[in-house]
């Protein structure tokens, strides 16, 4: 099978019932049927929540397991996604990133989710992840599935051009403990350590970390230095054979730098303290056959804050004296120095049936239901907590009963509230050309829920209550709530080849998309209306922004991805992505800059026309291992980074060199020393901001697994 | 010997499957009452196909119908009253053909497991006696001696084999007793409950045992009892041997599989020899392959074989 690999398959004997055609041939039955003997153990994937081969699934799925984790140069989960055909991952500074599917971005990612061990970690007060806050890090990770191209009907709104899973260790798939330490560029010192224990019930790990540096060294003075103390704790516990219990816990807490990289007299960023929290359980329990249900409670909670802005501070930004700003100040308090903080609390409940009518036939169907809360003064406009719920009805039918065709038909039905309802379907077709070559073909329509953020962002300065009978009651309408925001809609379809060549030891899988999106939201400006006007006549501009439904775009290209792999001499391994995208569109800024007519922005550079990575590795006889990495991207203008009217970030090369030699100390001990260069060939280039410089970039990690 | 795997041996075969069904589902429809032979098929799935084409190909030239128990609910008696010999493949056939099966018929049951078979035979023992319907079978599953010698193979040093009974399998227990106590081994077993705690039943024997044999029950042997075997067969550093090909790809380190190709030709050279008159025992198939998984081997901490190359040591004592 393509891509199989031992861990990979390992982990699909957790989710995959294994009996499903005795129940389904026998049915009545429990004796021993011939079909025990003859069951498939299908590799489980993200794109359905069914378990499926690769060749079966209906959606492009990259892979990043654990050996190219170990061959690759990335210290930060991000760094890792840059293996993914057509997926964007740049720094914003230097400790803090993001990541886009099809580019079109700021430095809030909105369109793509993210999870961990099923967990979404997507946050509504931004419209996007907070990559430096995860309680968890490279070494942590078993393995990353992200599907290609939207995965709504699968994982609800936020998976509108994407899907990441990023899946822990289990004891299943390693059962080392370790102890990692890192040391490195910007006075980098990292410390992590894991352990595995098994009980009288099942296993536990236990993961922590102290990770930091000084930041980079920016003109004027300016770095911006990171902190995270991290633990994590997961169980797995089966009191019988037909229930599975799993617990995940973890917390984090440290500080990043936010603010844009825009050197200049007095610029700095801003420091933000951060603590986070979640707790995840879940039960499976299998019914008759291979038939499962499953439940999943998960509950997180991020605390984001910063120092709150001092009169002195305040002041110059109003032009007025210290004592009046203080006013100001307490009219709208809190008031921080960044709005990039705030209070997020997220439940989420999902039930979810597995069944096998057929054994040509699965289908799975689900109810989930989400609770998000938020509280931001400077961008929800109330010291209350906003919530938002979410309901959601789902369902998937894989069907295998014609010869060398797979179908799969799912719907997501989706409802918000204060937003309404929308059914995201999809519907795919793969065709088995031969052994070693699929043809997979899908049509989806997706909707994407505003984010809370997105549906409840106002910001707005009042005027302190001694002032206001003169001056008005506002001082500034920035951002204003938008009532009447709806969901985008996109339409896509995809075309796939996979091909797999096993005595080749090679895979190839190659997609052809083209996707539609209709009522993009986007922040467009607007001229304050007469009473607008009239309670705010000392607003700087007299306009306001808001989210709308303004901008709409096509993007068509082509990805690819081939794997060499092999556990022969050396152990070879070449991975090779490359995505071709092709945008089409504009946004509508509304009056920007006062204009009385709209202004609007084409998007054909939003987006970077080529992305491109490569892979090498191998391991020679006195284990010694040696990588190479390469990343290009073309060049591009990111949103709310680079103006239309500037040039463009220059297209780059980056090439990454590891070494690592490994000590067989005893059997149970294993000792690692790494080198790893970033931009071997200190090309320095452009990362999300024309001056984030990312230069050469030097580590030495050592890593003692017992 | 093909080294194909299951998988790309049913889809290789998928074509000549369709046409081989579809023309003996023809000649049924069209009542065309001709052949003596019945080839049943338990059910549509790519194995059963795959075995029933495997049979028409390599088997005698008679004529053969072929249809499925589904298709024969009613006047099922009266379906089978002109088939002298009924090829019934898998369970679910055999147990109709046993049931319905006319006077002074053979049954050849073929792709089931022995104890599956044994359990029909009892079941209808006296409609059997009563109809002087003959039986015979070639199994699914592998003879016991052939598993331990593979074990024995895995691990050449193996003094106990560790395993878990259900209430299905516990009946396996006096084949498993013999064959162990003819290759000198000892046997550490428990007998699993729904309502058991994986861990707590299953560690003792695992950390007790040198190599543990995977043994099928439908009733406790579900994903979960695979995944804690899995996990606990690294965490002792004890080798599992299993049943399926799917199973050792995702850990465990040898099974001996029988494919459905190799079911079919042996059933079609049984075939052969009920059609010249003999009435062969119920067997287990003489052909079957090794599979293995060095990776876990290595990760194990033992040095095994090629699986070519203990295929073939099995099959030379077999052989002998």
């Amino acid at each position: 099978m393509s891509f199989i690999s031992f861990p990979l398959a390992l982990r699909s004997v957790v989710t995959t019932t294994i009996f499903f055609a005795c129940s389904a041939q026998s049915a009545g039955q429990s004796e021993l049927s011939e079909l025990d003997y003859l069951n498939d153990l299908p590799v489980t994937f993200s794109a359905t929540r069914l378990s499926q081969t690769l060749n079966k699934a209906p959606a492009s799925i990259t892979i990043i397991d654990r050996r190219i984790i170990e061959a690759s140069s990335a210290l930060t989960i991000s760094e890792l996604l840059r293996l993914v055909p057509g997926m964007q991952s740049y720094h914003i500074a230097t400790n803090n990133s993001a990541a886009a599917y099809h580019g079109m971005s700021d430095k809030f990612p909105p369109r793509m989710e993210v999870m961990i061990n099923g967990r979404s970690v997507y946050l509504p007060l931004f419209s996007a992840v907070s990559w430096e806050t995860l309680p968890i890090t490279v070494a942590d990770i078993e393995r990353i599935e992200v599907v290609r191209g939207t995965n709504t009907v699968t994982q609800g709104s936020n998976a509108f051009l994407g899907a990441i899973n990023i899946i822990t260790h289990t004891p299943l798939s390693d059962q080392s403990s370790f102890i990692r330490y890192t040391r490195g560029e910007f006075n980098t010192r990292n410390i992590q350590a894991q352990h595995s224990q098994e009980t009288s019930h099942g296993h536990y790990r236990v993961a922590a970390g102290l990770l930091g540096n000084e930041g980079y060294s920016f003109p004027y003075n300016v770095q911006d230095p990171y902190l995270k103390r991290y633990f994590s704790f997961e169980t797995t516990m089966s009191p019988t054979l037909l229930d599975t219990f799993t617990i995940d816990l973890g917390y984090s807490e440290g500080y990043s730098s936010v603010g844009d990289v825009a050197p200049k007299p007095g610029w700095g960023f801003d420091r933000r303290e951060f603590e986070t929290n979640h707790q995840q359980l879940s039960w499976s329990h299998l019914l008759s056959g291979s038939d499962e249900l499953k439940v999943t409670y998960a509950h997180s909670v991020n605390n984001l804050s910063a120092q709150l802005l001092t009169a002195e501070e305040a002041a110059p930004l109003i032009g007025q004296p210290v004592s009046v700003a203080q006013e100001f100040l307490n009219t709208n308090a809190p008031f921080f120095i960044t709005s990039e903080t705030g209070n997020i609390e997220q439940h989420d409940l999902e039930i979810t049936l597995k069944q096998q009518p057929e054994y040509n036939s699965q289908i799975i169907t689900g109810v989930a239901y989400r609770a998000a809360s938020a509280k931001n003064r400077q961008l929800l406009d109330t010291t209350e907590w906003v919530k938002e719920e979410s309901t959601r009805l789902f369902t998937n039918w894989e069907y295998s009963g014609f010869t060398d065709w797979i179908l799969n038909t799912g719907a997501m039905l989706e409802h918000a509230s204060n937003i309404g309802t929308r059914v995201s379907p999809r519907i795919a077709a793969n065709y088995q050309l031969s052994d070693q070559s699929t043809i997979r073909t899908s049509v989806s329509r997706a909707y994407r829920m505003p984010s809370l953020l997105e549906a409840n962002f106002q910001s707005i300065i009042y005027i302190p209550a001694p002032y206001t009978g003169f001056f008005g009651d506002i001082y500034d309408y920035d951002f204003i709530a938008n009532d009447q925001l709806s969901p985008e809609k996109l339409d896509s379809v995809d075309i796939g080849l996979m091909i797999n060549w096993p005595e080749l030891h090679s895979q190839l899988d190659t997609r052809i998309f083209y996707e539609k999106i209709e009522d993009g939201i986007t922040t467009s400006y607007q001229l304050q209306d007469a009473a607008m006007l009239a309670s705010a006549p000392l607003d700087p501009d007299h306009l306001y922004r808001s989210y709308m439904n303004r901008a709409e775009w096509s993007n068509q290209g082509v990805e690819f991805q081939y794997k060499y792999q092999t556990e022969g001499n050396l152990k070879p391994l070449i991975v090779i992505n490359y995505g071709y995208i092709d945008s089409n569109g504009f946004r509508n800024d509304g009056n920007n800059n006062g204009s009385l007519t709209d202004v609007i922005n084409r998007l054909e550079t939003r987006n970077p026309m080529h992305t491109a990575s490569a892979l090498a590795s191998i391991t020679l006889p006195n284990r010694l291992q040696l990588s190479l990495s390469h990343y290009y991207l073309s060049s591009v203008r990111w949103q709310e980074a680079v103006k239309d009217s500037s040039p463009p970030n220059a297209p780059y090369h980056r090439t990454d060199l590891k070494i690592s030699q490994n000590f067989q100390i005893s059997p149970q001990n294993r000792l690692s020393i790494s080198l790893i260069v970033q931009n071997l060939l200190d090309n320095p280039y452009s990362e999300f901001y024309a001056e984030n410089m990312f230069e050469q970039r030097t580590y030495v990690q050592a890593q003692l697994s017992f | 010997m093909q080294t194909a795997t299951l998988e790309v041996v049913i889809k290789a075969s998928a074509y000549r499957l369709a046409i081989c069904i579809l023309v003996g589902l023809l000649l049924v429809c069209t009542n065309l009452k001709a052949a003596e032979s019945l080839l049943l098929l338990s059910g549509d799935s790519p194995t059963y196909e795959s075995v029933a084409s495997t049979i028409i190909s390599q088997g005698p030239a008679i004529h053969i119908d072929t249809s499925y128990p589904s298709h024969l609910t009613k006047n099922s008696e009266q379906h089978l009253s002109s088939y002298k010999i009924i090829i019934s493949v898998g369970s679910k056939a055999t147990e109709f053909a046993m049931q319905y099966g006319r006077k002074n018929s053979t049954i050849l049951s073929t792709f089931i497991p022995r104890l599956q078979f044994q359990r029909l035979s009892e079941k209808y023992s006296n409609r059997i006696a009563e109809k002087h319907i003959s039986t015979t079978a070639v199994f699914l599953d592998q003879p016991m001696q052939r598993q331990l010698r593979l074990a024995s193979l895995i691990k050449p040093n193996l003094k106990k084999l560790g395993f878990t009974l259900g209430p299905n399998s516990e009946k396996m227990l006096p084949e498993l007793k013999k064959s162990a106590e003819d290759m000198g081994f000892s046997l550490n077993y428990q007998t699993l409950a729904l309502s058991d705690n994986p861990i707590q039943r299953i560690q003792p024997i695992m950390d007790d045992s040198d190599l543990f044999l995977v043994i099928p029950d439908p009733s406790t042997f579900n994903k979960t009892t695979a995944k804690w075997l899995l996990y606990m067969s690294l965490r002792s550093k004890v080798p599992l041997l299993a049943f399926s090909h799917n199973y050792v790809k995702a850990g465990a380190v040898a099974a001996c599989i029988t494919t459905p190709e190799d079911i079919g030709r042996y059933t079609a050279e049984q075939l052969h020899l009920i059609e010249g008159g003999a009435t062969p025992p119920p067997t287990y198939s003489p052909y079957f392959k090794i599979v293995t998984n060095p990776k876990v081997a290595r990760q194990l901490g033992i040095s095994i074989s090629t699986a070519e190359n203990l295929q073939r040591q099995i099959q030379e004592d077999e052989n002998q």
